[in-house]
């Protein structure tokens, strides 16, 4: 389970104003708000990227914000995070990219390396490409790698910033269906931050609404939908 | 007042970085060929630019120390001025300063790239310490790629001095070879490269350092750069004086 308190992020101007939140294990939390809200920055203060000036974050008990190097280490190889634009290793081909965190925190013989980064590309439904680097992919094949990179490893809690967001319908509706099938095939803990509501309505368990530095809904998906705000049905225009 | 505080940011950063390099040292095994790859991407292919630069450093130092001494001073010690100033001085400035402008501000731009495109945050969020993927493998390469290159500078300016001083009819190879042995320290030549193994770590640190401060935005990664080369020049010129005070002096 991970356990937010209070969190509270500021920049140049408040961006978290004091956020709580419990995500469970083996849900499909979605965080939706608009382009802006915060939605990364609650994310990242999440995995313990970028500290907060105040709250508590905890990952299955180990602190993730008390500033212990060692703490946070055993925290992160229960995480993985797909980045909104990917973040593969430029200089690294895509085989070396999803075989890094493998080599660097199990000792995993060559082979053992080989077969885990070839289940991964099975698992994104993308084969042929290892030896490819990422300026050769498409977005979408990015996607599908950075997705490889952050499964590979079997963490427990994988975290999505805007999964489906600069892609074509298409090819977001694939991405879409493949977290789905994923999520069901791996029974991890999924929380994916977005402002496209065709893949919430897909997927998620939950919703967390965040807006104005806080949330402002955290419930069902048909809850949500009978909100009478006018924000949310403007989600529905735009979206069918 | 807010400049000195920023000045003192900095430069408090920049040492900090420099003391992470050396904790992640202990790791320095699990780069090895990282660091091979990079002593390629530093020395090999800086050599065009450094044996350029030294070919005309070297003629400039034979006709201009000629020309200060001609009426006073036996022409013997032409090789002697030209070999010495070369070793000690201008071939572990000169090729820092040319390297700082090709490497620095290379790696600042990459890992101010690796910065803003999220890769640095992939690298932490799997828990490996950038410090340790990217500082140490350059810092390293450089530290050992700069002395190689300064020897070859050295070679080649001392050579390219003593071919233009033969050929103008300011001294002859022979005189000029003379002179330069006769003279020859030892010391003046490693002293020169221990300067410039040093100048290997300003210019390579200096590059990781603004590569990792790198903002968001446009101006971002031109801004780092600048600032990288700006900084490791005049870090360079600051340790030729300090190293060569301590030692020369
Ligand atoms: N490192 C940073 N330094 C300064 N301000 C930042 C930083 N990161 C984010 N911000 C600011 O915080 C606010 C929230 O940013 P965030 O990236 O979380 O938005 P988002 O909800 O993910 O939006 P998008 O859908 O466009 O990705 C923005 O106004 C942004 O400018
Ligand atoms: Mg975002």
């Amino acid at each position: 389970m991970i356990r937010v308190r209070d969190l509270e992020v500021n920049f140049d101007f408040p961006v978290l104003k004091g956020v709580s939140l419990d995500i469970e294990d083996e849900e499909f939390l979605v965080i939706l708000g608009k382009s802006g809200s915060g939605k990364t920055v609650f994310i990242k203060t999440v995995v313990g990227l970028i500290r907060p000036n105040r709250g508590e974050v905890s990952i299955d008990d180990i602190s993730v914000t008390n500033g212990e190097p060692k703490e946070l280490l055993k925290a992160r190889k229960n995480i993985g995070f797909v980045f909104q634009g990917a973040a593969l290793f430029d200089s690294l081909t895509v085989f070396e990219n999803i075989a890094l965190p493998l080599r660097e925190h199990f000792s995993l013989t060559k082979k053992e390396i080989k077969d885990k980064v070839k289940k991964s590309l099975e698992l994104v439904e993308l084969e042929g490409v290892e030896k490819l680097y990422p300026a050769q992919l498409s977005g979408g094949m990015k996607k599908r790698v950075a997705i490889a990179r952050a499964i590979a490893y079997e963490p427990k809690y994988i975290f999505f910033d805007e999964p489906t967001t600069g892609l074509d319908p298409e090819t977001a509706l694939k991405i879409t269906k493949l977290l789905k099938d994923l999520w069901k095939k791996i029974k991890g803990t999924f929380i994916a931050v977005t402002h496209d509501f065709g893949f919430t309505e897909e997927v998620a368990t939950r919703i967390a609404w965040l807006k104005g530095g806080r949330f402002e809904f955290v419930g069902k998906v048909n809850e949500f939908k009978k909100l009478d705000v006018k924000e949310i049905q403007a989600y529905f225009v735009k979206t069918f | 007042m807010r400049i000195f505080v920023s000045i003192f940011e900095e430069a408090g950063g920049f040492i900090s970085s420099f003391w992470k390099t050396l904790i992640y040292l202990k790791e320095i095994g699990k780069t090895r060929k990282d660091i091979v790859f990079q002593i390629n991407q530093i020395g090999v292919n800086s050599l065009p630019l450094v044996i350029f630069t030294s070919a005309f450093l070297g003629m400039v130092a034979a006709v201009q120390t000629a020309y200060q001494i001609r009426d006073y001073v036996p022409l013997i010690y032409l090789g002697a001025g030209v070999a010495k100033g070369v070793m000690i001085e201008l071939g572990p400035v000169i090729t820092g300063l040319v390297v700082a402008g090709r490497v620095g501000s290379g790696i600042a731009a990459e890992i101010g790239t690796m910065k803003v495109t999220e890769q640095i945050d992939a690298l932490e969020v799997m828990g490996i310490s950038p410090y340790r993927f990217l500082f140490i493998p350059r810092v390293v390469a450089a530290m050992i790629a700069l002395p190689m290159l300064t020897i070859i500078a050295d070679i080649v300016a001392i050579f390219c001095g003593m071919i233009i001083s033969h050929f103008t009819g300011i001294a002859n190879y022979i005189l000029f070879t003379r002179g330069a042995r006769l003279f020859f320290l030892p010391k003046d030549l490693f002293g020169g490269l221990i300067k410039a193994s040093a100048f290997g770590i300003i210019l390579s640190l200096s590059g990781c350092f603004y590569g990792m401060e790198t903002k968001r935005g446009a101006q971002g990664v031109g801004l780092s750069t600048t600032k990288a080369v700006v900084t490791a020049s005049l870090l360079i010129l600051l340790f030729d004086y300090l190293l060569g005070v301590i030692i020369f002096g």
